[in-house]
């Protein structure tokens, strides 16, 4: 929780708020032309009047930010306009304050400025702007929003205050963080103080993207923002994997998805990041129908598979593959990744008398590692040419790629299936599952597809890749075939979808 | 029967409070929420009760008890 602010005086935070019902007067409609300067309460009265007398979900929710300082939760909005309706008009500014009070007493800054929005597509990459992790969905979105800021795409990006109060302006270091990822200009750090920016940014009556999934406690303003405040949200949909394969999943993840599908319910357009996972949000809009609920409309733009021109140089440079052949399984690790499978079906192999080398590459809890590490270490002991490499560099992993006969992802559920594309960018064939994502990336060629589930199927697709060299040398021409799929018609065609109706 | 003075009066009065709570109170939501009880919550509660009933009987005389019941609690009749 952030400290008190003991500097702040009553007067200070008065002449905020005031300011705060100025700069949303005229979104109010709000006549206040005879209202004297200094009087915060007449200027107060004449909002929450004209409010009353035209009492939207929207204006209620503008409203409400404006005084609190603080974007309402969903409860918040419902509360204040039932306070507005059950008030004689005199009473009005105490149904107001008394509906705020709690929200801005929460506020850690409660002389924060606020500005209105309207004009600007306001783009939240609040966790990507605070933290320096680089994974999956923060690669997406420092490849794609970079792209639409230099392409003169008109977007406004936020990040949230520290307490969730509301949206906020980026630090110079954050959008740093945001849109020079692969060139920064601030040396790497930890989430600095962000008492500089006070202002809140309120988007009104224009559009929102959510190109990240929001931290749990931003899932209830945001789900009032989408529901009530009439600013048209859209959002980048990667999986459902914490609901739908909550099992091997922290608990806290699958309730922080829980929590944002609240918002999902109520935006206007999710784009998929395959036709896979915009089929998982399908099969959850018609569920919206038990609510009364039409939810969004759902579509597929899939993600780009780019490699740097450095990961083929590399490759290029690798050492040439040695007698016994490489397999390679890349990706987190997790119990959905299915690296069991792998390491029983390899055995399998092995058994049968297959010779080839096994390496997994990725990183994972030491929970998640200790038990496989202790079987591949078991495994070695016993003559297996298998090994587990965590940590590695991007040049050595393009390095190994280069070595490699083939990789194996055989994941039981994704979103997109990244290990897949990337190694068919590469040029490497791909054993992978026969459905969802991956069966998706894998119908453009340079595949042999299995069920996850089948150790024996695994075992024998591997041991024929392993042998079959009129098939390696087709997979390997259907991968070089593949087009090239980059960040720039990501971005362009994302843009392009949220664009749909009515983005600027 | 109060007077449009009465209102202004009792309207800055709650909204001295609602600073006052706003800026003390910023980033201790459990200080804030007790000291609520006592500062604001009571008479806002009264002032719902009074909504009501002027809802159910007729607005005008209602809201006269009102104004006079809250300013009273808040000490400055």
């Amino acid at each position: 929780m952030a400290a008190p602010t003991a500097e702040i005086t009553d007067a200070e935070v008065e002449a905020a708020l005031h300011r705060r019902l100025a700069a949303v007067a005229d979104a109010l409609g709000a006549d206040t032309a005879d209202v004297p300067a200094d009087t915060t309460v007449a200027l107060l009265h004449r909002l929450a009047v004209a409010v009353k007398a035209e009492p939207t979900p929207a204006r209620a929710w503008l409203l409400f930010t404006a005084v609190a300082g603080v974007f309402p939760a969903p409860q918040d909005v419902v509360d204040l306009r039932r306070r507005l309706d059950l008030s004689a008009e005199p009473a009005v500014v105490v149904a107001v304050l008394g509906a705020t009070i709690a929200a801005a007493a929460r506020a850690s800054r409660p002389d924060r400025d606020l500005v209105l929005v309207r004009s600007e597509v306001v783009v939240d990459v609040n966790f990507c702007a605070t933290h320096e992790h680089n994974t999956g969905i923060q690669r997406v979105v420092r490849e794609t929003v970079p792209r639409w800021v230099e392409s003169g795409r008109p977007v406004r990006l936020v990040a949230w205050t520290a307490e969730g109060a509301g949206m906020r302006e980026l630090t110079d270091r954050e959008s740093d963080r945001v849109l020079s990822w692969n060139d920064r200009r601030f040396a790497p750090a930890d989430r600095e103080d962000e008492s500089g920016p006070r202002v809140l940014v309120v988007p009104w009556q224009t559009d929102v993207v959510l190109p990240e999934v929001p931290l749990r406690h931003l899932c209830e303003p945001l789900a009032a923002l989408a529901a009530f405040s009439g600013n048209r949200v859209s959002v980048v949909g990667y999986d459902a994997i914490p609901l739908v394969s909550a099992e091997g999943q922290r608990s806290e993840e699958s309730e922080r998805f829980a929590h944002y599908l609240s918002i999902v319910k109520h935006a206007r357009r999710i784009v998929g990041i395959s036709e896979s996972a915009a089929e998982e949000f399908r099969g959850f809009v018609d569920a919206l129908a038990s609510q009364g609920l039409s939810g969004p409309a759902v579509e597929a733009v899939p993600l780009a598979v780019e490699v740097p021109a450095r990961a083929r140089a590399v490759a290029a440079a690798a050492p040439a593959p040695g007698d016994r052949p490489l397999v390679l399984c890349v990706g987190s690790h997790e119990p959905r990744k299915n690296q069991e499978a792998v390491l029983a079906a390899a055995e399998l192999a092995w058994r049968a008398g297959a010779d080839f080398e096994l390496v997994f590459v990725g990183g994972g809890s030491r929970a998640a590692t200790a038990d496989f590490d202790r079987r591949v270490a078991r495994l070695q002991r016993g003559g297996r040419a298998v090994g587990v490499r965590r940590g590695l560099p991007d040049a050595e992993l393009w390095s190994l790629y280069a070595r490699s006969r083939f990789t194996v992802f055989v994941s039981l559920h994704e979103g997109f299936g990244l290990p897949v594309a990337e190694s068919l960018a590469l040029g490497v064939p791909v054993l992978t599952s026969d459905y969802g994502a991956l069966a998706e990336v894998s119908a453009a060629g340079g595949c042999v597809t299995v069920d996850p589930r089948d150790d024996d199927a695994i075992g024998a697709a591997l041991a024929r890749m392993l042998t079959d060299d009129a098939l390696l040398e087709r997979l390997r021409v259907e991968a070089a075939g593949i087009p090239a799929r980059t960040w720039d018609d990501y971005a362009a065609e994302l843009w392009t979808a949220f664009a749909a109706e009515d983005l600027a | 029967m109060a007077s449009r003075r009465d209102y202004e009066e009792l309207r800055q009065a709650v909204l001295d409070d609602w600073v006052t709570i706003t800026t003390r109170e910023a980033g201790r939501v459990e200080a804030m929420q007790q000291t609520l009880s006592w500062r604001v919550t009571a008479p806002l509660r009264l002032v719902r009760v009074f909504q009501t009933t002027a809802k159910a009987e007729g607005f005008s005389v209602a809201r006269d008890l009102a104004a006079a019941s809250i300013a009273r609690r808040l000490g400055r009749d």
